[in-house]
């Protein structure tokens, strides 16, 4: 599973806001900040900064069969979500920014064989998010700064139709707009303050492909190869935090996300061919909050270890828990640090661990409209990230 | 410093790699206290693994109770289960073909014959297993009926072509051997059974128009039941059963695809339709009185839910054959409702009977039902597992065979995962009807299984 966080985000956007278990959006050491708070941007120290970083996320999902008592694991895959950032100042209070990134995303793949393979296979979504800044001082302790977001999206999702034994592929890429923005605060030098709203971004897939293979030849023309529709919303997020600085090497930082996952109500296919039954699948996911704390903690000029904890909540129901995506509630771990190699070159280091709640799928199997296969699944999350900031 | 930070990556990237897999508690599978050592099962069609109107040692491996020895496997009995199988070719089965766009089904002529075999009598397969007996842990014999269950040489190659013959028994036994099933299946020593009967009586009923044979009554079939279960639960001269077993209790008449076979009088519309004579009418022969088949035949005008048999399809409408008082249907070539009404109730009482014999203190708690009336109910309103589709439609609904009255591979798997679930329930002291042997046996993937050649 790629998604890091809850439903398919992917919260590792940036090293420092990893190490700090997720809690950046009332903090500003980088570029990142284009990101996680738009407002931020405009109170960096003067210069200009670039920041790139992947994380390499390996999860681990077990799924153990609630019927055959047999046990499936899921292919291990390693993803790496990576960023760019930019803060250039255009003048004394205007900062431009750039961030490049991939907010969600989501990889589950199976054995092609395993029990559940006419439920899901494989499904792989990957977004990249562009997004221009500009940030505005407009006192020296508040500011405000927003940027504009192109997304675009990459879909793969492969099942077999078990009554058949067919297989179905569909892909399709697609692209919305959105936005980004954020105000930033500070109440003195120790305390300082952070609202961010990133929009939902809608995206319409209207030429998806759809692929069938093994069809049998009396069923060719109810499957043909052909196009299909669909729609996915990327929901918003709300973000509001505060950091406080404890003293001059030490610093804390709280966060509460609300991500409107609710919004995602089912997932539906929509075949050109009328004779190729169209593909429904309710979602029926819940707005998700998530709360985080993390510390930093300055050792010298050039060095600053970082540590973190969250806890996630799923949007993901009872009885929608799926192997597209069997998403639990998470805790999370994270350390990190940041050491400069130069005037202008910092490295950063970050390490998360995370676990998922079990969940339990159950099945009616009168229930006909509701693929689904039912088990218990179990997941673990570790993630190292390395990042590279620039100066200038 | 430098040296360290270069090492910070390097050492958190072979924790990844060697970030085991989220543990899962292994799940608590057990047999309970049966002795799964030597299990047998008893049976006709579907027992035998008889699907496509035909039986091969494909469709054998496919049949439920080979299914369900393999689970059993898991427990310590045999991984191998010894079905008297085909050396060769099996017996014709039917195929799908797809005539002017629509699927067509071929060679049913076989079949039809065999679900006639009490009348006409069949000829031996020439196809005999020729393996050890006293080894075979399926017993299932297609177009076994349960008033031949005592018949001697029912498997006699003397007897071919008479009623008192079963060409699927003769091929398991030794030749000239003039044991009855009974006999046989009382020196096959099972620690554990499965037994399913009635499908036949049934089955041949409804194909030959109740034309074939008798439903056995009431109390013929409670007596055959328990002289069957006296012996394969080897009963004590105290009354008590000694072996465990499960017993399988009957589908509904409507859970047969051929319930929803266009009607005599869907039919009648059709005919009026293409002739353009609106007057025109089917009559057919039915029975007087259900149960006293002396008091002889009316002659009616068809009515929703009579059925064409086989038979009748052929015949139907030859020189005018069926459209005129003076030349009926015959009994033989119509199933009407009012026989349909007949099976309905015997069936019905089949299962109450079943019921009775666990519930009777000899048997209770030893022999356990699994529930198919239940099963093939739910199936009826179609079921999904784990992402795939079924329910009891001719052809497309993936339980039902070609001969629409035993089940593919798939539809045998759902059985033996009913058997499974009906031994999973907990023992039951108090009511015994719904008692299971509280084991924790996984079932199958149904998927697993061969999906219908389309």
């Amino acid at each position: 599973m790629l998604a890091q966080a809850g439903g398919f985000q992917v919260n590792t956007q940036g090293q420092k806001a990893l190490g700090m278990g997720g809690a950046f959006s009332a903090y500003n050491k980088d570029a990142s900040a284009a990101y996680y708070n738009p407002g931020a941007l405009s109170m960096l120290d003067s210069g200009r900064y670039i920041s790139v970083g992947s994380t390499f996320l390996m999860p681990k999902t077990t799924f153990l069969s609630a019927n055959t008592a047999t046990v499936s694991e899921m292919e291990s895959q390693v993803f790496f979500p990576s960023y760019l950032y930019a803060a250039i100042p255009v003048s004394k209070r205007i900062t431009a920014g750039l961030s490049v990134n991939s907010p969600y995303g989501l990889g589950t793949k199976w054995e092609d064989n395993w029990e559940g393979r006419s439920v899901s296979q494989e499904v792989n979504l990957k977004t990249f998010y562009v997004q221009p800044t500009l940030s505005y001082r407009i006192t020296d302790n508040f500011s405000a700064g927003a940027g504009l977001v192109y997304a675009y999206g990459d879909v793969l999702v492969r099942r077999q139709i078990g009554e058949i034994n067919s297989n179905a592929k569909l892909t399709g890429t697609a692209s919305g707009f959105g936005f980004n923005a954020g105000v930033f605060g500070k109440i003195q030098d120790e305390l300082s303050f952070g609202i961010t709203y990133r929009s939902n971004v809608n995206f319409n897939l209207d030429k998806g492909k759809a692929t069938f293979t093994n069809v049998p030849a009396s069923l060719s023309s109810q499957f043909p190869n052909q196009n299909f529709k669909s729609t996915l919303e990327l929901p918003s997020t709300l973000s509001v935090g505060f950091t406080n600085r404890i003293n001059q090497k030490i610093l804390v930082a709280f966060e509460f996300n609300l991500t409107g996952w609710s919004s995602y109500d089912s997932l539906n296919f929509n075949f050109e061919n009328a004779a190729t039954p169209d593909s429904r699948a309710g979602r029926k996911y819940e707005d998700a909050m998530a709360f985080r704390v993390g510390t930093e903690y300055g050792h010298s000029d050039n060095l600053a270890f970082r540590a973190g904890l969250f806890y996630d909540e799923t949007p993901v129901r009872d009885e929608y828990i799926s192997p597209e995506l069997p998403d639990g509630s998470r805790i999370g771990l994270t350390a990190g640090l940041s050491y400069k190699l130069s005037e202008r070159f910092e490295l950063d280091a970050a390490y998360l661990f995370e676990k998922v709640a079990e969940r339990n799928a159950v099945t009616d199997i009168t229930k006909t409209n509701v693929a689904n296969v039912a088990g218990k699944y179990r997941t673990l999350v570790n993630g190292v990230g390395l990042g590279l900031n620039y100066k200038f | 410093m430098k040296r360290f930070l270069y090492l910070i990556p390097g050492l958190a990237l072979s924790v990844l790699a060697v970030s085991c897999q989220p543990d899962i508690e292994a799940p608590d599978t057990n047999s309970a206290d049966l002795n799964l050592t030597r299990y047998v099962a008893y049976g006709d069609y579907i027992t035998a693994g008889f699907m496509n109107g035909g039986l091969s040692r494909e469709s054998q491996q496919n049949a439920y109770p080979a299914i369900l020895a393999k689970q059993f496997a898991l427990f310590g009995a045999p991984a191998t289960f010894e079905q008297p199988y085909f050396s060769g070719e099996g017996t014709p089965m039917m195929t799908l073909a797809s005539e002017n766009g629509a699927p067509a089904i071929r060679n049913s002529e076989e079949f039809v014959k065999l679900t006639l075999a009490e009348c006409t009598g069949l000829p031996s397969l020439n196809k005999p297993y020729g393996g050890d007996l006293a080894k075979v842990q399926n017993f299932g014999v297609p177009a076994l009926k349960i008033k031949q269950l005592k018949t001697p040489g029912l498997g006699n190659s003397a007897n071919q072509n008479t009623a008192g013959f079963n060409p699927y028994f003769e091929r398991i036994l030794p030749a000239s051997d003039n044991r009855s099933y009974l006999e046989v299946a009382g020196t096959s020593n099972p620690t554990f059974f499965t037994a399913w009967f009635g499908m036949s009586d049934v089955i041949s009923y409804i194909m030959s128009g109740a034309a074939c044979g008798t439903l056995p009554e009431e109390a013929e079939f409670t007596t055959e039941m328990n002289s069957l279960l006296d012996n394969l639960t080897k009963r004590q001269p105290n009354g008590k059963a000694e072996r465990k077993g499960v017993i399988l209790n009957l589908p509904s008449y409507e859970d047969f695809p051929i319930a929803y076979a266009p009607d005599l009088v869907k039919i009648q519309d059709d005919l009026r339709k293409q002739t353009g004579n609106s007057n025109l009418t089917i009559w057919v022969k039915v029975l007087k009185n259900m149960n006293v088949p002396s008091q002889g035949v009316d002659t009616v005008v068809v009515v929703a839910k009579d059925i064409l048999t086989p038979k009748g399809r052929t015949t139907i409408g030859v020189q005018g054959h069926g459209l005129s008082k003076q030349h009926p249907l015959n009994s033989d070539e119509v199933l009407n409702y009012k026989e349909i009404q007949h099976l309905t109730a015997r069936m019905n009482r089949y299962n109450v009977k079943i019921t009775d014999i666990v519930k009777n203190p000899a048997f209770a708690n030893m022999v356990i039902v699994a529930d198919m009336k239940q099963l093939f109910g739910t199936l009826r309103n179609g079921v999904i597992y784990n992402g795939v589709k079924y329910d009891l439609s001719p052809v497309k609904g993936g339980v039902f065979s070609l001969d629409n009255f035993t089940l593919t591979p798939r539809g045998q798997a759902i059985v033996a995962n009913k058997i499974i679930q009906a031994m999973n329930q907990e023992v039951l002291p108090k009511s015994p009807q719904f008692s299971g042997f509280g084991t924790k046996i996984p079932e199958v993937n149904v998927n697993d299984y061969p999906a219908m050649g389309l």
